[in-house]
């Protein structure tokens, strides 16, 4: 039903090379401008965190211990009398860097797979895509649990537990593109114009397989933050006494009957914001990459 | 409202009075209809013509109440038999929501919808439901607007069903399961089923091939006769629109431009009407020169204060950019025309002098490319859609073809969807490799060598493709597609730079001026633009021949002659050689030197154009010219129902026409034929071709237009 | 039908090679990856002697893919190993503690399914409206929750200070006695046995637990339904059947629902992995004893094997639902049956 006025209008709202305007255009969007606000905020606390934290992080007071939140401590202290707020700002640090450097690396490996995959096709789609499949067959936090297990606990076992898990998605998303790309007319004609492979691969499809798999990216990054502290909620991950939103869940559950409420909930919070952030963040960029040209 | 106009729209059974509707896409506004008028009364059979853009299937949807949510009308309303059902408060939107307001107009509408006034829609697309079954979506019309039972349902559809030619099993087939002119059909008989007073044919034929569009139109003629209703024909087809109608109304720019009757187009007073016929090639008669229409429709995206022609117009002045300009005015007592300046059409019909046609003693000349043997086999798609054919499990898209093309020729060849006319071309086009036979390109073999040495051919044959939306990359700016090649073959940039070259392409395009035109990206730019651009992108590699593969089939109407036009210019101009692929036998015939026909991956017919088309020699030929001229009734006469047959032999060895061929004898299902010659340079693949080119059945047909 | 049986073998065929190689996975992360198990299963503190005897029982002095056949072997068996900490086979656990997660994951299927179509359908009939921008931002909460945090503040909440949910420790009351073992699904159990308090009992401890399960499931749903019928709606054969006037409902449910209801076949399998993740997380924290439960008691008392046993059983039931979600997209969609 569309008319080519229509798609024309489409197209005209996203003029290609223009970045800024596409920027622009997010920004624009409720969605997309509170979502970097929220990212922002995070990127500041996770840099200065050694800076603005009142308290340093593992600083036990046996005199202070399950005080509700106050002026002094605006999240409460735990069992060991540590400041919650000042954990919760060292966690953000942790968590964050966590999800960045493991969804970077997936990316980078996941669209390198996919597109070799899409693109030289055969055996080697075959291969690659049946041991994505087979990386698809655990739900992703049990595939964690197991590498976090087979690895042992630590920072950098987390960061290879969700890569792996992180990486099958990429892949795809990226080999579909490749797939569809490939068959488009305009990739005929330049072969015709005798384009070799290569010059095909990176004028005409690589350029089209970054819009989807940046709005992938920003949703992959809320994913791995649930991973990464769901596995440390139940002790697969990082080890005490490093703060961990998610580890920080787990053992101020363990003092609720203590009545410290404070312990389990702020953490918990703060993985909840900013995983609606960057799922915001990812679909409002997917709205605003929108190029269907439809007919 | 005055009295005046309760008698105007009592007596008419379908009355639209000044509508006007526009769309909201995000902040952008479109002015799709503007000061729409037109009464149809009962029984009578009104064509609307028009490109994209032009507003006839807004006008279409709006009068069925199905327009999508974000259209308003702005002014005017419509009346059917004497009741609004479009109006501004009513809007002319379908809706799922269910607030009191929407609830009451559908209460009002309910007995117009299909029991009044019914859509076919093109039911090649997706007018179906995919998960249902066709004899379902066929009998809830029936459970559910006439309250029959189930069984009764289902008889009455089967009913309809055979009404339009189409047999019982059909009832329980999915829509994916059927071919496009069966489920043409099918949305036919779904438009027949309540017996309403009014039916719009929203493009009731494009995208099937010409044999099946007259089976279809035929269809449509008997729901005048039989059922008497009132027909809306919308089409871009202006040939095709005047069989069907009894009135002719021509759109532009979301206005009527001209409203005549439709028994010939002749007499059409507005330029728009006057150039569009101009610059469509005839089938019929000598050969003539077609004349362009210059820049592209409009996109409505703002208000046009006077004619929307004016830009494109050769007659306009300045009386034309008055507001008054676009009333309708009236020539004679059913003539009416949008004209302020109502020109006198000099007698615009040249005979293209044989001259230019430089047809005689081009078979001494080089050959540019040739297929000697050339066959392509797919292997048929593994069993989860199994065919009932026996034999082995390939298909043969080509099938031992020969055909050349000489130097500074143009060659046409016609074929329909799934002759092979594709395949035949990308392997001509050095894109895929044969599976057999070879590809001879200026006397060397091009087909079995490594990469690089095909890539020097590639210089000598470049691709032109149908889709102009899609051959270009829409993130490349023009200059940056026309330059692609010389960043591939950097040897080609020795004296000139990259600029100049692009720009002398862009000017033997014809895509000037070129500083307007180098920096535009392809979305800026109209279809017949673009194909200019796909032109230049190829002529910057000096090509000896350029293989244009249905390059206007995608295009507006208006934007054809001109591309036509150009492929003949690079012919006269810069020998270079042409090879035309097309389904549209009256464009083949009006740039070709010579016509190869093909079906079902055979050449069955060749020769120079004039013999193919005059004096057509194999059945499938003859029954393209006569579909293409659409004469009432004359491929029934001539040939008979057997041609409308869909089916597929089972026996490899037969001709592959036979299920069709109202000649067919025993041989045919036991000997695929070979071409034969049957005068100079006439070759036709049947046995009994000698005795059907004695019948002369196209050029009765031919020299009588 | 013969393009569907075609298609389902086909299915099957391919689900050798996924299953194989989720074996293999499980074995590299099992025993190639942890260095020596037989040090694992015993501790630190350790002998020689006594670790050549385990050893040799494990079979780890012979090479890899030996190991690998007599663990695939093994496997064929239903022997997953020995649970020394808790001694029984670890077949034993998993078929005991399988159905209490089963009953779980259905009860939150039951719920969270119909919740999240209605949902779905209310949302995109409703487009841009208020309703709709209200439900859009709750589902966006749903999906952002990670469950650990949404339960701890549930029992946060009902339990702790509105004191109207059971505390969590287990699915039933200390109080009560558990119904005898027919099915190891509680509420069923005490449904057939007739033991009415029971029945409502153990189906209280579930509240929480399934809600917030349910949760995940729907608010996921519900935005696929909801755009999956916005994409329908504006297909050109809901024109048509517009045009001819059917009754609202009749598009709404015969012609629109079917068309958008194939995705979501897809993506609930594809939640049912979430689900089973989640649940491990669940029954940690409501202490119901269920294979999650296990797994997370396995983990604390490094038991490997166990954990590992695990993990290939969630893969396995994974790829099942995967493919039964196959077969019916395959039953469904007459494009692919034809």
């Amino acid at each position: 039903m569309e008319s080519i006025v229509e798609s024309k209008v489409k197209v005209n709202n996203r003029d290609r090379g223009r970045f800024l305007e596409t920027f622009f255009r997010f920004l624009r969007n409720p969605a997309g401008s509170i979502s970097l606000i929220i990212l922002l905020i995070y990127v500041v606390i996770a840099v200065t965190a050694p800076y603005i934290a009142p308290y340093p992080p593992d600083q036990i007071n046996l005199s202070q211990t399950f005080l509700p939140p106050s002026l002094k401590h605006l999240f409460g202290t735990g069992y060991f009398g540590r400041d919650t707020f000042s954990r919760v700002l060292f966690a953000i640090r942790i968590d964050l860097e966590i999800s960045f450097i493991s969804v970077s690396l997936s990316y980078v490996v996941g669209i390198v797979i996919g597109i070799y995959a899409g693109y030289v096709g055969r055996i080697s789609d075959n291969v690659l895509m049946r041991i994505m499949d087979i990386l698809l067959a655990f739900p992703s936090i049990i595939l964690a649990i197991a590498i976090g297990i087979a690895i042992g606990p630590g920072f950098w076992t987390i960061i290879i537990a969700v890569t792996v898990v992180s990486i099958p998605t990429f892949s795809r998303i990226a080999r579909s593109v490749v797939l569809s790309a490939k068959n488009d007319l305009y990739v005929l004609a330049s072969k015709s114009l005798g384009g070799s492979r290569w010059h095909i691969l990176f004028r005409h499809i690589l350029p089209q397989t970054i819009s989807p798999t940046i709005v992938i990216y920003s949703l992959t990054l809320g994913a791995a933050i649930i991973i990464a502290s769901s596995l440390s909620f139940l002790g697969v991950g990082i080890p005490p006494p490093t703060p961990e939103l998610g580890a920080m869940v787990a053992t101020g559950y363990t003092y609720l009957q203590n009545g410290d409420w404070w312990s389990s909930t702020f953490p918990g919070l703060f993985i909840v914001i900013i995983v609606i952030a960057f799922n915001m963040m990812g679909e409002t960029i997917r709205e605003v990459t929108d190029v269907t040209l439809r007919r | 409202m005055d009295l005046s106009d309760v008698n105007n729209y009592e007596n008419y059974t379908l009355y639209i009075e000044n509508l006007s509707i526009e769309y909201t896409i995000g902040t952008v506004r479109v002015y799709a209809l503007s000061n729409f008028t037109l009464g149809i009364k009962e029984n009578e059979s009104i064509g609307i013509v028009g490109e994209s853009g032009c507003g006839k299937s807004t006008l279409a949807m709006a009068i069925a109440h199905i327009l999508p949510p974000n259209a308003k009308v702005t002014s005017g309303r419509i009346y059917f038999k004497g009741q609004v059902i479009v109006d501004a408060e009513m809007g002319a939107s379908f809706t799922l929501r269910h607030n009191s307001k929407d609830r009451k107009i559908e209460e009002k509408l309910k007995m117009v919808r299909w029991k009044g006034i019914s859509v076919i829609f093109q039911g090649a697309l997706d007018s179906l439901n995919p998960l249902h079954k066709v004899g379902t979506q066929l009998s809830d019309i029936f459970v559910y607007r006439e309250s029959l039972s189930k069984e009764e349902a289902t008889a009455r559809s089967k009913v309809l069903l055979a009404s339009v030619g189409l047999d019982d099993y059909v009832y329980d087939m999915y829509p994916h399961q059927l071919s496009g002119g069966m489920k043409q059909r099918v949305v036919i008989a779904m438009a027949v089923s309540l017996r309403p007073a009014l039916i719009i044919a929203d493009e009731p034929t494009t995208s099937l091939d010409v044999i099946t569009q007259y089976r279809i139109i035929e269809e449509l003629m008997k729901l005048k006769t039989q059922y008497k209703v009132s027909l809306i024909n919308i089409s871009h087809d202006v040939s095709l629109i005047s069989r069907l109608s009894d009135r002719l109304i021509v759109m532009y720019a979301g206005r009527m431009v001209e409203k005549l009757p439709s028994n010939s187009f002749k007499p059409a007073r507005h330029p728009y009407t006057h150039m569009l016929v101009n610059s469509i090639p005839r089938l019929e008669g000598e050969i003539s020169e077609i004349f362009p229409i210059r820049g592209a429709p409009p996109t409505l995206v703002e208000r046009i204060i006077g004619c929307p022609f004016f830009d494109r117009c050769d007659y306009g002045s300045s009386p034309c950019k008055d507001p008054d300009a676009v009333e309708m005015r009236s020539i004679s007592s059913d003539h009416e025309v949008a004209c302020v300046v109502l020109p006198v059409f000099a007698k615009a019909e040249h005979q293209m002098e044989a001259k230019t046609r430089g047809n005689v003693g081009i078979s001494s000349a080089e050959k540019v490319i040739e297929a000697v043997d050339l066959t392509k086999e797919f292997q048929k798609k593994s069993g989860i859609m199994e065919k009932t054919e026996v034999g082995d499990n390939t298909i043969k898209a080509v099938d031992h073809v020969n055909i050349y093309v000489a130097k500074g020729e143009i060659v046409g060849l016609v074929g329909e969807t799934g002759s092979g006319k594709t395949t035949l071309s990308r392997l001509l086009g050095l894109l895929e490799t044969p599976t057999k036979g070879e590809i001879i390109i200026r006397g060397n073999p091009a087909n079995s060598l490594g990469k690089t040495a095909t890539r020097e051919f590639r210089q000598t044959v470049q691709t032109i493709f149908q889709d102009p939306f899609q051959s270009i990359n829409p993130r490349f700016s023009i200059y940056d597609v026309i330059s692609e090649p010389l960043k591939i073959n950097p040897h080609l940039m020795k004296e000139e730079s990259a600029e100049d070259k692009v720009r002398k392409s862009m000017e033997e395009a014809e895509l000037t001026p070129t500083e307007v035109y180098i920096n535009k990206y392809p979305h800026q730019i109209s279809g017949g633009q673009k194909q200019r651009v796909s032109i230049a992108r190829g002529l910057i590699l000096n090509p000896e021949i350029i293989i244009a593969d249905e390059p206007i089939s995608m295009l507006d109407v208006s934007l054809r002659a001109g591309i036509l036009n150009l492929l003949s210019k690079l012919r006269s101009e810069f020998n270079i050689s042409i090879l035309y692929i097309t389904h549209d036998i009256a464009s083949a015939r009006h740039l070709s030197d010579r016509i190869y026909v093909m079906y079902r991956g055979q050449i069955v017919e060749s020769g120079t154009s004039e013999e193919v088309i005059r004096r057509s020699s194999h059945p499938y030929t003859i029954s393209l010219v006569l579909a293409s001229i659409g004469i009432q009734g004359e491929i029934k006469q001539k040939l008979g129902e057997k041609i409308f047959n869909q089916g597929e032999n089972i026996n490899p060895k037969s001709c592959k026409f036979e299920p069709r061929c109202p000649f067919a004898e025993d041989i045919c299902s036991e000997t695929d034929p070979e071409l034969k010659e049957i005068s100079q340079g006439h070759f036709v693949r049947c046995h009994f071709a000698q005795s059907v080119a004695n019948r002369k059945l196209t050029e009765q047909a031919l020299i009588k237009g | 039908m013969k393009g569907f049986q075609k298609f389902l073998v086909l299915r099957t065929l391919s689900l050798i090679p996924t299953v194989l190689g989720v074996l293999i996975l499980t074995f590299i992360l099992s025993h190639v990856i942890p260095g020596n198990p037989a040090l694992i299963l015993i501790g630190p503190e350790v002998n020689k002697s006594e670790l050549s005897i385990i050893e040799n029982e494990l079979g780890l002095n012979k090479p890899l893919y030996v190991q690998f056949f007599i663990y695939f072997w093994n496997l064929i068996h239903l022997n997953l190993g020995y649970d020394y900490l808790n001694g029984n086979t670890i077949s034993y656990f998993i078929s005991f503690y399988f159905p209490p997660t089963f009953e779980l994951a259905l009860a939150a299927m039951i719920v969270g399914i119909p919740i999240g179509i209605v949902l779905g359908i209310f949302s995109a009939l409703r487009v841009n409206k208020t309703s709709d921008h209200v439900t859009r931002v709750g589902t966006l909460l749903g999906i952002s929750m990670p469950v650990f945090w949404t339960e701890v503040v549930f029992i946060l909440i009902f339990f702790l200070y509105l004191k109207v949910a059971p505390a969590p420790l287990g699915q039933l009351s200390l109080s009560l006695t558990p119904p005898p073992r027919i099915t190891g699904m509680i509420v069923l159990d005490s449904l057939l046995t007739g033991n009415f308090a029971d029945f409502v009992n153990s189906l209280w401890h579930l509240v929480l637990p399934v809600v917030a399960l349910s949760l995940a499931v729907f608010a996921t749903l519900s935005r696929l339904i909801r755009s999956s019928m916005l994409d329908v709606i504006n297909k050109d054969y809901m024109r048509t059947a517009f045009a001819i006037g059917l009754p609202r409902n009749i598009i709404i449910n015969k012609y629109a629902f079917k068309n958008a209801l194939l995705p979501a076949i897809t993506v609930i399998a594809i939640l049912t992995g979430g689900l089973i993740s989640g649940v491990v997380l669940t029954e940690t924290i409501f202490s119901l004893p269920g294979l999650g439960y296990y797994a997370y008691t396995s983990i604390l008392n490094h038991d490997y094997p166990a954990i590992m046993a695990v993990v290939m059983i969630s893969a396995l039931v994974f790829v099942i639902v995967n493919f039964v979600a196959d077969v019916i997209y395959g039953l469904i969609d007459p494009r692919i049956k034809y």
